[in-house]
């Protein structure tokens, strides 16, 4: 049958208008409001059955130590225990750094890739397509492969990143020692004198973070030429720095550079452990699409008059994106930030199938830590008092945010 | 007056060209995004590469970058044209067909995919029965014996992969799960979204917060509860358990409340003087306009059924109703240092879902734009 298209006319034929000369029963609004009720009550008991009769629940089972059974009320202990338990405190910390690890960089990537996409470039929709690819796909398989690049004997990752270095240390070799070294000084002050030249021409900060680079490279340059001790530590370290032990690396991030390198951190300052930042660049993969989705969007709402009134008064490429782009795309911003950063505090799978919240448990996250008290360990009552914290670090960002975002946000 | 005499400095500013200016930054944008895909792709690549490589030559140091078999089977390729060369005539012909075909089709993404499609259609006409002795399979067989050369087999991960866990259970779990809750959660939240938006009763605002606030609460606080009540109801290892929970969506309440809010009131009056109630008007013409939102929250509840790890794992514990995400990461415990086997169990698992979202990624990837479904 293929008359569906047609349906909508058939009850013109097929009811005569017999209903309108009877009395209704009821009158229309009182129909129209028991129907609506018939239309929610399948939703509302799956709701109350599985979204609030469990929140009651929880709390309920916090309060008492439990242990796949009931077995006493214990009032507050279960959460004034949390407030003591290093394990929690790691837990929380390892989130956090996840969190401020992976949600800046993919916004910031995803603003890029979207400001790129958003030019009138042919293929657009395939581009997209293909940075979005990663956020449909399973995150067990993905994570399964994504552990076989970071492995670290016979990783593609550690092959790839060792092969450069070595490659920018022979590079080193030959340009940072006479007479190459001349070259390489001769050119970056060309360029630093190129830069300052024609500065005029472009916008001071782009002007000032190339000059940054030129300059640094010139200095680089001077240094290595004056002590080529330096230059030997450096070639040194280029060809030795990989392979690394990337998810199953527990030493913070600091502490194993300061080890390499002769320095100690303090032990508040050792950083995220390197498993921890593999686990944030899988992470980083995976949402980028999603990102550059919503900017993308975000960006095709800025009214275009803005732009061709911006040009007409002769403002540069620059001037656009920080005076009217990036304003314009506050809400959007605002909206991921909120997004994403509550998606990471919760983050499990990726955790659970990348490294199982180890090494030492430095990739177990709050989420992984209610998992393991639960599931390993059975002690539901603390696992059900950890989730609530859980939550309550959720409402209460989102609160926050949202005090925050009424000031801060530019809504049209 | 001001203005011109502005863009007339601008003008005089630059000394390149513009043309050749916007052509050099169109080429760098290119050259960008190109890199971004190659970076973002390359798991998949490896992924695929990896699957198709001998234990030896997956584990190598350095790495080997495509599997040996291949290079012998490219070798044999020139062997095989000068014995049959009518079916490398057909081939390209073929393949012309195709291209031809696909310029027509107006959407990038889905004329990229028939080609794919075509070409795929290529060795399955060929192999069929339909070509009696001289399938390709046949012919590719003589050229190799010609050679005298011992090939692997060129699936043989695959079909170790495969069968060295129950994927077929898993996969029929998955597809189960993961159509029938969409399905329902349609069925639940269309009607209602239907009312929040187009109906006027009693506490309607106050159900509406109280679903929105239940969106707040995040899943591992519903947790232990929800396994408990699973248990009592002698839910586990069942269907029931991995569907019943996630019969409604909040999100797509949310979101199709939105879309029916748009329908303008004048369609409604003139369904009504035409004797349509609002069940009707819902099923016959609220529905089928929302087709997009409904399109993507399908598409949206799917994946997540399909991809659900932690759930699953603690309402199942035996084998035969584990879906697919459960099993593949069970498997790739017990399997152990055989990389080539689980990234061929990673490749079945991640193309039927990758093909199934290229179908619909248009009015998927714009729902999300919409409204940030997540």
């Amino acid at each position: 049958m293929s008359t569906s298209g047609v349906r909508p006319i058939e009850p013109v034929i097929s009811q005569p208008s017999s209903p309108s000369t009877r009395q209704p029963l009821f009158t229309r609004r009182v129909r129209d409001a028991a129907l609506a009720y018939v239309f929610i009550i399948p939703s509302f008991i799956i709701i109350v059955a599985f979204g609030l009769y469990p929140v009651l629940r929880a709390a309920f089972i916090s309060l008492h130590r439990w242990s796949i059974i009931k077995e006493r009320f214990i009032g507050l202990e279960n959460y004034v225990t949390l407030l003591q338990d290093p394990d929690f405190w790691q837990a929380l910390q390892v989130t956090v750094f996840y969190v401020v690890a992976t949600v800046p960089l993919t916004m910031m990537l995803s603003l890029l890739i979207a400001y790129l996409l958003f030019r009138p470039i042919r293929y657009r929709s395939l581009f997209r397509t293909l940075y979005f690819l990663p956020y449909v796909t399973s995150m067990v398989p993905a994570a399964m492969v994504w552990q076989w690049i970071f492995n670290a004997q016979s990783g593609v990752l550690n092959f790839a990143s060792g092969g450069t270095a070595k490659g920018v240390a022979a590079f080193l070799q030959v340009a940072a020692r006479p007479p190459g070294v001349y070259i390489w000084l001769g050119l970056m002050a060309a360029w630093l004198i190129y830069l300052l030249v024609t500065s005029r021409r472009r916008s001071g900060w782009i002007t000032g973070v190339l000059a940054v680079v030129a300059g640094g490279l010139l200095g680089i340059g001077v240094l290595f030429l004056s002590s080529p001790t330096v230059l030997e530590w450096v070639v040194n370290e280029l060809q030795t720095f990989f392979p690394l032990r990337w998810l199953q690396e527990p030493r913070g991030i600091f502490l194993y550079l300061g080890k390499r390198w002769g320095f100690k951190p303090p032990s508040w300052l050792q950083g995220p452990s390197m498993s921890l930042l593999a686990v944030s660049i899988v992470s980083m993969w995976h949402f980028t699409g999603y990102d550059v989705v919503i900017y993308l969007a975000g960006l095709f709402n800025v009214p275009p008059e803005l732009y061709e009134a911006a040009r007409m008064d002769g403002a540069t490429e620059s001037q656009l994106f920080w005076k009217i782009t990036f304003p314009m795309l506050s809400p959007t911003s605002f909206f991921l930030l909120i997004i994403s950063t509550i998606g990471a505090f919760r983050s499990f799978t990726m955790f659970f199938v990348l490294t199982r919240g180890g090494p030492l448990k430095t990739t177990t996250s709050v989420t992984y830590y209610i998992y393991d008290r639960f599931y390993n360990a059975t002690q539901w009552g603390y696992a059900s008092a950890i989730a609530f914290v859980l939550f309550g670090i959720i409402l209460a960002m989102t609160l926050l945010n949202q005090r925050l975002a009424g000031r801060r946000v530019f809504y049209q | 007056m001001a203005s011109f005499s502005l863009s007339q400095q601008t003008v005089k500013k630059s000394r390149v060209d513009p043309r050749v200016k916007r052509i050099f930054g169109n080429t760098l944008v290119y050259v960008l995004l190109a890199l971004g895909g190659l970076a973002v792709c390359f798991p998949f690549v490896w992924m695929i590469l990896t699957s198709f490589k001998n234990y030896a030559e997956a584990i190598a140091t350095p790495p080997t970058i495509f599997p040996s078999n291949w290079g012998t089977r490219l070798a044999l390729l020139p062997d095989y044209i000068a014995s049959f060369p009518l079916v490398a005539v057909v081939f390209i012909l073929w393949m012309a067909l195709g291209v031809f075909i696909s310029r027509k089709i107006h959407d990038t993404v889905l004329s990229v995919l028939y080609v794919l499609a075509h070409l795929a259609l290529f060795f399955v006409l060929g192999n069929s029965a339909l070509m009696g002795e001289g399938r390709l399979v046949d012919l590719w067989q003589r050229v190799v014996a010609q050679a005298g050369i011992e090939l692997d087999s060129f699936s043989a991960n695959y079909v170790e992969a495969w069968g060295r866990a129950p994927f077929g259970a898993y996969f029929k779990n998955s597809i189960f799960v993961s159509v029938l809750t969409p399905l329902l959660v349609i069925a639940t939240s269309a009607p209602a979204a239907y009312a929040f938006a187009r109906l006027r009763f009693p506490l309607q605002n106050v159900l509406f917060m109280f679903y929105l606030a239940t969106m707040m609460v995040p899943s591992e606080v519903l947790l232990i509860p929800n396994f408990i009540t699973i248990s009592e109801l002698g839910w586990r290892n069942t269907y029931f358990a991995l569907i019943v929970p996630f019969m409604v969506s909040v999100m797509s309440i949310f979101f199709l409340r939105q879309f029916f809010r748009s329908i303008p009131n004048d369609l409604y009056d003139a369904a009504t003087i035409d004797g349509c109630g609002h069940l009707r008007f819902l099923i016959l013409i609220a529905m089928p306009l929302a087709r997009p939102a409904l399109v993507s929250t399908t598409m949206f509840n799917f994946l997540g059924s399909w991809n659900a790890l932690l759930w699953p794992l603690l309402v199942t514990d035996q084998e035969s109703m584990r879906p697919i995400a459960l099993g593949l990461a069970s498997f790739a415990s017990e399997a152990g240092m055989q990389p080539q086997l689980y990234m061929a169990a990673a490749t079945f698992t991640i193309v039927p879902v990758i093909i199934l979202f290229l179908f619909v990624q248009k009015q998927f990837i714009e729902g999300i734009a919409t409204s940030g479904l997540k």
